[in-house]
This record gives structure tokens, C-alpha cells and sequence, in this order.
């Protein structure tokens, strides 16, 4: 007779908590916990995890696996709690515990999980200027005069540089990898694009030009970025960055040129710098920058300027004289000069896990 | 291979690094534009092998008096301009009265640290012969006029005889009885020697006429073989045969030497009309320039002519140079020099196909025979763009001057130097 009113009062409790929803559950697993009662709790919440209607919340999720991970510590079974553990680190990736709350032994556990992410995979958008640096001055007019210029800064007597400040555009998808104390290394893929104008006067005004280069360049950029506050939440987080680039150069045209003096010039459709060798097809940059980031849940939105400094000649040196209508029609000859670059950009970095146990 | 990424960066910067080490320097480069609103083109470029400057001279039109002036500059061994000047000489004295006079290149001779000009002061009117002296700096030392009233004089070429001057030029009269002019007709023309004392300008040692019937013109004077002059230019005394190359050996007092009086007929070919355009002296003989034409056809050819001891010239080598058939073989030859590779270049003018002319740059051997391939164009791709002249640098380079036509009457002088590839030199 006892055995059969327990057995009732057990099928009740069933009955009574498959009738409940998975919140209610939840709750009541939790309050279970609490009054030592452990060994149900697995059953009473276990298939609220897989199904549709019902289901727990994000945050429930992570109470209920938070709760599970408990039991099974408490109960000696270790291969359940990191197994629950882990569905905990899916669910919240960067979860924090408390130390008011949590208990060493949960702490304990947690600490030899992976809980960062294993990379993260950014991608940014944005503008860029380039900053011509001037290695070597060749021009047909007077080399020892200030006859040339640059996106449009100066001029001769009354005549300004008709040439403007260009602004191109970059775009670049990046694999970062968290070292230590805010320490990342970034690599990726960069396509740049960009130009600048140049003014060469002449000895007597009336004679005078404008041209403006244009380049694409696919890189490779390689970089060390270190945050401030790094496991911050919430805010913006400062970061600088440094690294080198491999550049490599897609495409170099004259995509604008006009004379001033004489008949009307018409630039060729088609000016290519690389297929006649006017220009170096490799280059190399060192980068410096610094962004901000702002953590979006698990990733971030991110902001940031970098100025870049190539490294070597963007002139084919041999090969100066190559376009003989831009030597002759326009009288103008190439320069040795790097292509210095400020960038701004934004972008959004995805922090991909894979929540583990770690050796040792 | 990410792990290996840095240090491949690294490789490549420290490679790229070694390969970017030379220092080029400003003003390396080797086009170069001169010149200001005016400049109608270059006529002669003079190398100082002491210290690898150039002199280049031509003629502008001033924008004030729309008239055309002579046109010096001065410029360093990388082409960059350490003076000009803009020189009116015409001959005011003379003509005070008649508005537009023009100075009308001739030629531009170095002998020490002077240069001696002579060409002529035009209007629609009246030519007189004109000379000066610069030093290279360009500060005018001295200068002249020859006027004959009722005789047009242009000046040609000199050279420095002591303390006189010999000059060359033309004129449309006989100036010397016997001297066959048939009338004084546009059509005729007698070639105009004169020797001067330029510390007194105002006398005229020895003047005369020499010539042919027809239309005589002169280029060149030089010494040659101790008290023989030679002159260099054209006639027309066998006018069946049209222009030829005339090269005539003269006394100090312009009486003929002998029968050194040669007429070139280029190529053996009847009726074309040579045109000379510049002489390059040789230890023993010139070489000579120009162009050979018949109506719209022009070759530039290639003439070796030497002198022995006692002064006797003989032609060694008379032909014209084909040029490309892109371009119908046409071109004319307006300077010449002597290569350091033992080749001969001579720089000119050939038409194009899709624009006006290019600047031509052509090379033979020694006895004349253009080396197969080498032909060179220069310019801008629409005008009419000329080689004027060319000579030999101390570093075995080509300077190059030429005019190039931006186009609406805008010219520019130009300067190139070149390898003996005829590649723009960096």
C-alpha cells in the first residue's frame, strides 16, 4: 500500500511538471537545487533543450546549462558537467562567472575551458589619400626649380595646381588571432584602390599639365594589434596597431591628363603603366594605425586610421621613358617616389569559438 | 606558411632594400623643355667638353613687338638652364625707320670664351648681314651690320681669322665684276664673302660675290689646309640637274684656288634639289647633311668629301639615306656628328603616317651605309616636331636639340639625351 501512494505521488510530480512549461521547469530546477534536491533536476529540464515550441530563451538556456553543469559537478559526474559546460559556452561564448555566486568548483571547471575565441574574422571598408613621397625629382622642365606638385598643394606666379587631393577606396578581410594581454596578430587580404594628381609648370606659364595616376593594389597585410581593456564589456575599446604589408600591384593607368599650352590634348583610352613597365610590380609597406572597437554582443564594430608607408620605389626606374606621349605630348617624366597612404575605415569583426577543454 | 609570413615579408624588404640603394639624384633625367610664349624653334646646340654645359640657340618671337629675336641658352651637363637671353640685333642704324625688323638665325660658332653669331636683320624690304660676339655668359662684347643700299645680305656662317672675321652669307646682286649674275632677280642669288676687323665695324676688309647663274646659297666656311677656305652650299649652275651640293676652295682674299670648285650631284640623280643643312668637320674632310627633294619626296643624304695636303677635295662617299616606308623613305637630315661608337648620327625630320613630322634620329656606318633598323622617332603625337641638331657629349651620350609643336603656334625647345640605341638617357 505504501509503495503504491508513493508511486502515485511520483507519477503526480510528472504529470504535474510535464505540464509546466520550460520556465516554470527551469525555476523549479533551480529551486530544487537550492533545497539539495539534484538527482531530477537533469530530467526535469533535459527536453526543454531540443524542442520548438516551449523552448527556453537565450538567457534560460544559459541558466538551465549553468544549472545542469552544477548538478553534475555535485553529483561526481565529470563528463556530463563538461559537456554541459561546453553547451554553456555555445550559448554564451564569453560567459562570466561570478565569484559571489559561482562555486570554486564551477570556477575551477570553467578555467580549463577555452572560453576565447578561437580567431576572429574582420572586415573592413573605407577611404584612403595617398601621400606621394619624392625620392628623386626627374622633370623636363628645371630640375632646379620647384616645378612639380603634388595632389594639387602649390603652383607657380599666379597659377595654382589644378590638381586635387584624390580619394580611393579599400577593402579588406582579415584573420585575427588573440596571443595574450590584449596582444592580437591580424593577417589578411586588402584590395586597394587609389590615385593622386601631379602639376608640372613649366619655365613660362604658358605651358603646363595635369595628370592623375591611378593604381590597384592587392596586399597582404600582417600586423600586431594591441588593445586597451581588452576583455572590457561594453564601451569603446582603444587599439594601435603596427605590421607590414606585401603589396602587389593589379593595375596603374593615366586616367586623367590635360595641357595647358598649345592644341587640346587627348589622353589614349588605354594607359597602362604596368604593360609598359613603367611602374614596379611589388612593394612592400610598413603599417602603423590606431581604431576603436565597440563590442557588439560576442563582436565588434570597429573604427580606424592607418597611415602606411611603402617602402620601395613605385617607378620602374628603368623604364621612365616608356609612354612616349606622355614624355613628350605632356613633357612629363615619372618621379621615384613612394606612395605613402592614410586610411579610414570601419568594420565588423566576427569572433568565432569552439569552446574546449584545454591540455593540461 | 602564415607562421612564415613575417619573415618572407622581412626577406623581401631586405632584398628590395639592396636593390634601391643607388642615388639618382635630381636632374638625372634626359627630356628636357625650354624656352618661353615665342619660341618658334632651335637651330644649333654647341657642346663645352670643359665642363659638359650646352649652348642652345634659335630664334623667338617677341610678344611686345611681334618681331623674332635671337634666343641663347645656357644650360648645365643634366639639362637644367643656368642662363638666357633674348637678344634684339637688329640693324636700327641702318633701317631706324622701317618698324618689324627681325633677326634671322645663321649660325652660332664657340672659338675660346667667345661666341661669334652671324645672321641676318629682315623686314619685308631690306636684309643686312649681322654679327656679335658673346661671351658664355652672353654678355654682348661686340657687334656689327653689313648694309649695301639696293642689296639684300643674309649672313650665314663665320669664323674667327686671327683678329678678323670671315663671314659668309648671300646676295641677291654681283658684288664683283666678272662674277656670272645673270639678273638681279628673287630668283638669283650669289653667294656674299666678307672679311672684317670687329674692333672697327664699320670697315670692310675684303667684300665680294662668288656664284653661278641661278640660285647660289652657302652653309658652311671653315679653314682648311693651311690658307685655303672652303665653303660649303649649293647651286644651281647646271640647272638641268636642279640644286646641287657646292663646295668651293677659296684664297684668304675669296679667289678660287685652282678648280676647286666641285658641284655634288646626290645619288646621280637628275633633278632633285639637295638642300644643305649641316656640316660635320672630320680631321681631313666634312661630312654633310641635308635633304635631297623632288616635289613632295625628301631624302636625307649622306656626303664624305676629304682634302688632301695641297688642298684638293675629293668626294668619297654621296648618297641618300631610305628612310622607313612607313614613312615613304622621306626625311631630311638637318644635323650631323660623329658617334662615339664610330658611327655617324644624324638627327632631322621624317613625316608620319597619323600626324605632321617626327624628330628622326638615323645611324650609318662610317662610309654612310644606314646600319638596317636603326631609326629612331621622337615627339608628340600631333604637330610637326623637328630634329635640329646633334653632338657628341664628353661621356659618349647624344645631345639632341629639337622644336616641338604643341599646336596653335606654341613651340618649345627641346633637349634629349640619348645612348647610342638612341634610348632616352635616365
Amino acid at each position: 500500500m505504501r509503495e503504491k501512494l508513493l508511486g502515485a505521488i511520483l507519477a503526480l510530480t510528472v504529470i504535474s511538471a510535464s505540464a509546466q512549461t520550460c520556465s516554470q521547469r527551469l525555476v523549479q530546477a533551480e529551486r530544487d537545487y537550492e533545497n539539495g534536491r539534484l538527482q531530477s533536476i537533469p530530467d526535469n529540464i533535459g527536453d526543454c533543450f531540443g524542442r520548438r515550441d516551449g523552448d527556453f530563451s537565450k538567457e534560460e538556456r544559459i541558466r538551465a546549462y549553468r544549472l545542469l553543469t552544477l548538478v553534475h559537478i555535485f553529483t561526481d559526474n565529470e563528463p556530463e558537467a563538461e559537456r554541459s559546460l561546453i553547451s554553456l559556452l555555445r550559448v554564451d561564448p564569453e560567459h562570466q562567472l561570478d565569484e559571489r555566486v559561482d562555486p570554486a568548483e564551477l570556477r575551477l571547471l570553467y578555467n580549463q575551458f577555452q572560453t576565447r575565441p578561437i580567431f576572429r574574422i574582420g572586415f573592413r571598408a573605407g577611404i584612403n589619400t595617398s601621400f606621394p613621397q619624392v625620392m628623386d625629382s626627374f622633370t623636363a622642365s628645371d630640375a632646379n626649380f620647384d616645378n612639380k606638385f603634388y595632389n594639387g598643394r602649390g603652383g607657380v606666379e599666379n597659377q595654382d595646381a589644378a590638381g586635387v587631393r584624390r580619394i580611393g577606396f579599400n577593402g579588406e578581410v582579415t584573420y585575427e588571432q588573440y596571443f595574450k594581454a590584449g596582444l592580437e596578430g591580424v593577417a589578411g587580404l586588402q584590395v586597394r584602390a587609389s590615385s593622386y594628381d601631379v602639376d608640372n609648370f613649366f619655365n613660362d606659364p604658358f605651358f603646363n599639365n595635369n595628370i592623375t595616376n591611378s593604381q590597384v593594389y592587392a596586399r597582404l597585410p600582417i600586423m600586431a594589434r594591441y588593445t586597451l581593456n581588452y576583455d572590457k564589456r561594453g564601451g569603446f575599446q582603444p587599439y594601435g596597431l603596427i605590421g607590414l604589408s606585401y603589396d602587389f600591384l593589379i593595375s596603374a593607368r593615366y586616367v586623367n591628363a590635360t595641357r595647358r599650352g598649345g592644341s587640346q590634348f587627348t589622353l589614349a583610352d588605354n594607359v597602362d603603366l604596368l604593360a609598359s613597365n613603367q611602374v614596379n610590380r611589388h612593394n612592400a609597406s610598413f603599417i602603423a594605425g590606431i581604431g576603436l572597437r565597440f563590442p557588439v554582443q560576442t563582436h565588434f564594430l570597429t573604427a580606424e586610421f592607418r597611415y602606411e608607408k611603402s617602402f620601395f620605389n613605385y617607378i620602374d626606374e628603368d623604364n621612365r621613358y616608356s609612354n612616349q606621349s606622355i614624355n613628350f605630348d605632356l613633357g612629363h617624366v615619372e618621379d621615384n617616389l613612394r606612395l605613402d597612404f592614410l586610411s579610414l575605415t570601419i568594420g565588423y569583426t566576427l569572433s568565432i569559438y569552439n569552446p574546449k577543454r584545454l591540455n593540461n | 606558411m602564415i607562421k612564415n609570413l613575417p619573415l618572407l615579408l622581412f626577406i623581401i624588404i631586405v632584398i628590395g632594400s639592396c636593390s634601391d640603394a643607388e642615388d639618382l639624384g635630381p636632374g638625372d633625367t634626359f627630356l628636357k623643355y625650354y624656352g618661353e610664349a615665342g619660341i618658334q624653334g632651335g637651330e644649333e646646340i654647341l657642346y663645352l667638353s670643359e665642363s659638359g654645359e650646352s649652348i642652345l640657340y634659335g630664334v623667338q618671337i617677341s610678344a611686345e613687338e611681334a618681331q623674332s629675336d635671337l634666343y641663347l641658352l645656357k644650360v648645365d651637363a643634366n639639362g637644367n638652364e643656368i642662363a638666357s637671353e633674348t637678344y634684339d640685333l637688329t640693324d636700327t642704324a641702318t633701317f631706324g625707320s622701317e618698324a618689324r625688323f627681325n633677326d634671322i638665325a645663321g649660325s652660332l660658332r664657340r672659338e675660346g670664351s667667345q661666341l661669334y653669331f652671324i645672321g641676318s636683320s629682315q623686314n619685308a624690304n631690306f636684309s643686312s648681314l649681322t654679327w656679335a660676339i658673346f661671351d658664355l655668359d652672353f654678355g654682348l662684347e661686340q657687334q656689327g651690320w653689313i648694309s649695301i643700299d639696293g642689296v639684300s645680305l643674309a649672313g650665314k656662317d663665320l669664323f674667327a681669322d686671327n683678329e678678323e672675321l670671315v663671314l659668309v652669307g648671300t646676295a641677291d646682286a654681283v658684288l664683283q665684276p666678272g662674277d656670272p649674275l645673270s639678273s638681279n632677280s628673287a630668283d638669283e642669288q650669289q653667294i656674299y664673302l666678307a672679311r672684317i676687323n670687329p674692333a672697327d665695324p664699320d670697315s670692310i676688309l675684303v667684300q665680294r660675290t662668288r656664284g653661278f647663274e641661278g640660285r647660289d646659297d652657302v652653309l658652311y666656311v671653315d679653314r682648311f689646309a693651311d690658307d685655303n677656305i672652303v665653303i660649303i652650299g649649293t647651286t644651281q649652275r647646271t640647272s638641268s640637274r636642279g640644286t646641287n651640293i657646292l663646295v668651293m676652295a677659296l684664297n684668304d682674299i675669296f679667289s678660287p684656288r685652282g678648280n676647286e670648285e666641285i658641284s655634288i650631284v646626290i645619288g646621280g640623280e637628275d633633278n632633285y634639289n639637295e638642300e644643305v643643312f649641316d656640316v660635320y668637320k672630320r680631321d681631313d674632310g666634312y661630312v654633310i647633311t641635308g635633304s635631297s627633294s623632288r616635289g613632295p619626296s625628301a631624302f636625307p643624304f649622306f656626303v664624305n668629301i676629304s682634302y688632301n695636303a695641297s688642298g684638293t677635295i675629293t668626294i668619297d662617299q654621296r648618297d641618300t639615306l631610305g628612310v622607313s616606308a612607313s614613312t615613304g623613305n622621306n626625311g631630311v637630315g638637318r644635323g650631323i656628328t660623329f658617334g662615339p661608337n664610330g658611327n655617324y648620327f644624324i638627327v632631322g625630320v621624317m613625316p608620319t603616317l597619323d600626324k605632321g613630322s617626327e624628330i628622326m634620329l638615323l645611324q650609318t656606318d662610317q662610309s654612310g651605309n644606314h646600319l638596317e633598323a636603326f631609326e629612331r622617332g621622337y615627339g608628340l603625337t600631333a604637330g610637326n616636331d623637328t630634329g635640329n641638331d646633334i653632338v657628341v657629349t664628353t661621356d659618349g651620350s647624344l645631345l639632341i636639340l629639337s622644336t616641338v609643336d604643341l599646336g596653335q603656334g606654341n613651340n618649345l625647345l627641346s633637349l634629349m639625351k640619348v645612348n647610342t640605341k638612341g634610348d632616352l638617357m635616365r
